[in-house]
């Protein structure tokens, strides 16, 4: 039995077919970004199970929301804010984020070993991250949103969202540093 | 920007990481439980290939409520579909989807259409001729032949829901009793939506633009057509009234009859042929 996959040239037509609750396009949807959407949901949260759960979840708000996506930019860029929104959910549902205020020390600069780290060590290496260095971390270094708008998300203080993301710098440079698969210690 | 930010962003932005079964199956049964409506479903490619579809029109169930009764279209010329009340709801659904909803009824009894009917000729209300096929009780048969046009569907199994196609020529098609039960006691319209190979070939509207494809790869571009179509039938169903009639031929439906006498028809084109071979062997005579 062979089935038929539709195809979807661009991804506002994906976006229109989901739009009309067009079961097919749902899974096409699913099969073309579950894994990335599990990726992102897999920093924010570090139980695997729950991220998955997560990231189904998501899907579940993308195809009851896609209509309200306005046809003006990314389709995926749109999906993966409701994804991350998502993750902030369950964090905020198991318990505050905890952020810790403390001086800030955004300015400096770690330095690392400049080696081909693979993705999936870093992911781990996000993963090892106390939750409130790790969601700021997520949002302002991988997401690319701004330190304001980081503030509204979690309901911080600017200083604080600064101060958390100089922490988790100075974290992972320090976890890099002293990778024993690298051989040696930078420093 | 920040070089360990780059690092991270780079390797992590566009990262996937593949989902494991259970997230799968996790999410099968999220979309098992939406309750939306599956408007068309096909899952074979020979399946979309060969549907060249037949709409049955929609009808009221006639199970418990004695009142309701088919309008069967009479000396139209083109193909209609009546309906029988206003609907309160109308439902559209395809017996694959009715499986996906309902477990309990098996796949087996999906597919066992129970009886298949066709009033081979247009007569009078008084008094139809019936030919039945694959019906085994005798029975059944006596009773569909002494039906009237305004008696119709009483006389039929009142378990079963009886969906009209092109009742200018009087074909019913009973649907089964599994599916029929579903809509019980309801005022619920429905549209079934069968491929060609249901029914027998001369109760089949083809559409033209489906025919034309040249090739089973496409099959998706025929299927998002058929989907399109199906809905501006289903909201054009959707405005009817009892008595109102739906004629199908604006959305490019055309009956054998129509297709034969096209140009592109076997009629006209064997006529062409006919007469050019005419044409030759009257020049061979005269030259």
């Amino acid at each position: 039995m062979l089935e038929i996959v539709p195809r979807f040239t661009h991804e506002y037509d994906l976006a229109k077919a989901l739009a009309k609750g067009e079961p097919r396009a749902q899974h096409v949807f699913y099969e073309q970004y579950a894994g990335k959407f599990l990726s992102i949901c897999k920093r924010y949260v570090s139980d695997l199970m729950l991220a998955e759960d997560v990231m189904v979840e998501s899907m579940m708000k993308i195809f009851d929301k896609v209509g309200q996506f306005g046809y003006n930019g990314s389709f995926e860029g749109w999906a993966k804010r409701i994804v991350v929104n998502e993750a902030l959910m369950q964090i905020r549902k198991k318990k505050e984020i905890n952020v810790d205020i403390a001086d800030a020390e955004y300015e400096i600069e770690h330095s690392f070993p400049s080696f081909d780290f693979e993705a999936e060590e870093l992911l781990k290496l996000i993963q090892t991250l106390p939750e409130g260095y790790r969601t700021v971390f997520n949002l302002y270094a991988i997401e690319g949103y701004s330190h304001a708008e980081i503030c509204d998300l979690l309901g911080i203080s600017e200083g604080t969202s600064k101060s958390q993301l100089s922490r988790a710098r100075k974290f992972l440079a320090d976890a890099l540093n002293s990778n024993p698969k690298y051989g040696y210690k930078v420093n | 920007m920040n070089k360990l930010d780059k690092l991270f962003s780079k390797k992590l932005a566009e990262h996937s990481s593949k989902p494991s079964e259970r997230a799968n199956e996790l999410f099968n049964s999220r979309m098992a439980k939406q309750k939306k409506v599956v408007f068309w479903t096909p899952t074979k490619r020979n399946f979309a290939a060969a549907a060249s579809l037949t709409i049955l029109g929609g009808i009221g169930f006639y199970a418990s409520l004695d009142q309701k009764k088919v309008e069967l279209a009479q000396n139209e010329t083109r193909p209609k579909v009546v309906v029988s009340e206003v609907p309160k709801t109308i439902i559209e659904r395809t017996p694959r989807s009715i499986a996906i909803e309902k477990a309990d009824i098996t796949v087996a009894k999906q597919e066992n259409i129970a009886y298949k009917v066709m009033f081979d000729k247009v007569m009078t209300p008084a008094s139809l001729d019936v030919k039945v096929d694959n019906v085994a009780s005798t029975e059944y048969e006596n009773k569909l032949k002494s039906l009237s046009t305004d008696e119709s569907i009483d006389y039929l199994n009142p378990k079963a829901a009886l969906a009209i196609t092109r009742p200018d020529t009087r074909a019913l098609q009973p649907i089964e009793e599994a599916t029929a039960d579903e809509f019980k006691g309801g005022d619920d319209t429905f549209i079934i939506i069968s491929p060609l190979n249901t029914y027998a070939s001369n109760e089949v509207w083809e559409i033209p633009s489906i025919l034309d494809q040249p090739s089973l790869d496409n099959a998706l571009i025929l299927e998002d057509h058929q989907e399109r179509l199906l809905t501006k039938i289903y909201d054009e169903v959707k405005q009817l009234k009892k008595g109102q009639h739906l004629d199908l031929s604006k959305f490019g439906f055309k009956s054998l009859e129509d297709m034969a006498l096209s140009e592109e028809g076997f009629i006209v084109t064997e006529t062409k042929k006919i007469r050019s071979k005419f044409q030759w062997l009257k020049s061979k005579i005269y030259n």
